[in-house]
């Protein structure tokens, strides 16, 4: 017991090291920066939406549109070209055509 | 809309729920409702000590204190019109600025999970090697050097049972008024206080092993 009592001391020295604390004091200015973002969290609605959220939502947009563009040109291309080759029908009214220049 | 204000004004005014403090009367809190900025500041001044001190000492970081400070009063201003006085204000405004802290707290332990340096292990526990760092403004000077290490066993401890330490302990607020902020019973906040006292109890002798060895 008495090898624990420097131990035991110790511990309880700083269990009450709290005791007589006196209160932490916010910064200078606290009662304007509490109004400043109040004020702002008013304006703007408290759910405002940062720049770079915006910017990603409008590249995601442009690119989703680009790839649209892209794939759907592509595949028409593509359905015209087979009509003019694979078509019998558009094959032997191009051959039985008749130009008179 | 104008029904729920209603439904507000009935319960303000019912008799058995008047506001205990008499400071904070309702007076006060029509001012506050109708927005007027010399009784906000009034709020301020009155609670603002007792937030800040509150989350400085949960936190343990000065600029994150500040922080939640002007969060808390932010969010009373927003919200003062949906207080229905079931509580006293102050009780209200210590709940808002526990919830705060905590929720900076989660936010703060999965951002710097892993990387977070701490008196101990945040897997296992275990004391690690490195003093204490975190200085409470309001500790006595001869008492700085054991309040370090308090507040890294503190840090350590269940949200749960940290905010019940810190509301009795620091902010020495009686039981009855710890128990109302959590929203549990005066049973569940002596106990809470019993298990956080064994176990910053174990951490520090561990502490001091561990000091005692090296």
């Amino acid at each position: 017991m008495e090898n624990n009592t420097p131990k035991e001391d110790w511990i309880s020295n700083v269990l009450t090291s709290t005791q007589g604390i006196s209160r932490a004091q916010p910064l200078d200015g606290h009662f304007g920066r509490i109004m400043q973002r109040a004020t702002k969290v008013g304006t703007s609605g408290g759910h405002e939406i940062p720049v770079i959220k915006w910017v990603a939502a409008a590249v995601i947009l442009l690119a989703l549109n680009l790839a649209s563009v892209y794939y759907y040109s592509s595949t028409k291309q593509q359905a015209v070209a087979s009509i003019g080759n694979e078509n019998p029908i558009a094959e032997s009214i191009e051959a039985s055509t008749t130009y008179n220049y | 809309m104008p029904y729920l204000k209603l439904l507000c004004t009935a319960i303000w005014y019912f008799p058995n729920l008047a506001i205990k403090e008499s400071v904070i009367n309702e007076a006060f809190i029509s001012q506050l409702r109708s927005g007027d900025q010399g009784a906000f500041k009034k709020l301020v001044e009155d609670y603002q000590e007792k937030v800040f001190n509150t989350a400085i000492s949960m936190v343990q970081d000065h600029g994150m204190a500040e922080d939640i400070a002007q969060e808390v009063f932010v969010t009373v201003f927003k919200s003062i019109l949906t207080f229905n006085a079931q509580s006293s204000v102050s009780t209200w405004i210590y709940r808002i600025t526990v919830n705060k802290c905590l929720d900076h707290l989660r936010a703060r332990s999965r951002k710097k999970r892993g990387i977070f340096s701490s008196l101990f292990s945040a897997d296992t526990g275990e004391p690690v090697s490195g003093a204490p760092s975190f200085d409470h403004p309001g500790i006595k000077l001869e008492q700085r050097e054991n309040a370090r290490f308090l507040f890294a066993a503190i840090e350590t401890l269940p949200d749960n049972q940290k905010t019940v330490f810190v509301l009795a302990h620091i902010e020495e607020l009686p039981q009855k008024d710890i128990a109302e902020i959590m929203n549990i019973s005066l049973k569940a906040v002596e106990s809470l206080l019993q298990r956080a006292k064994i176990n910053l109890r174990k951490k520090l002798s561990d502490v001091y092993d561990r000091r005692k060895n090296n």
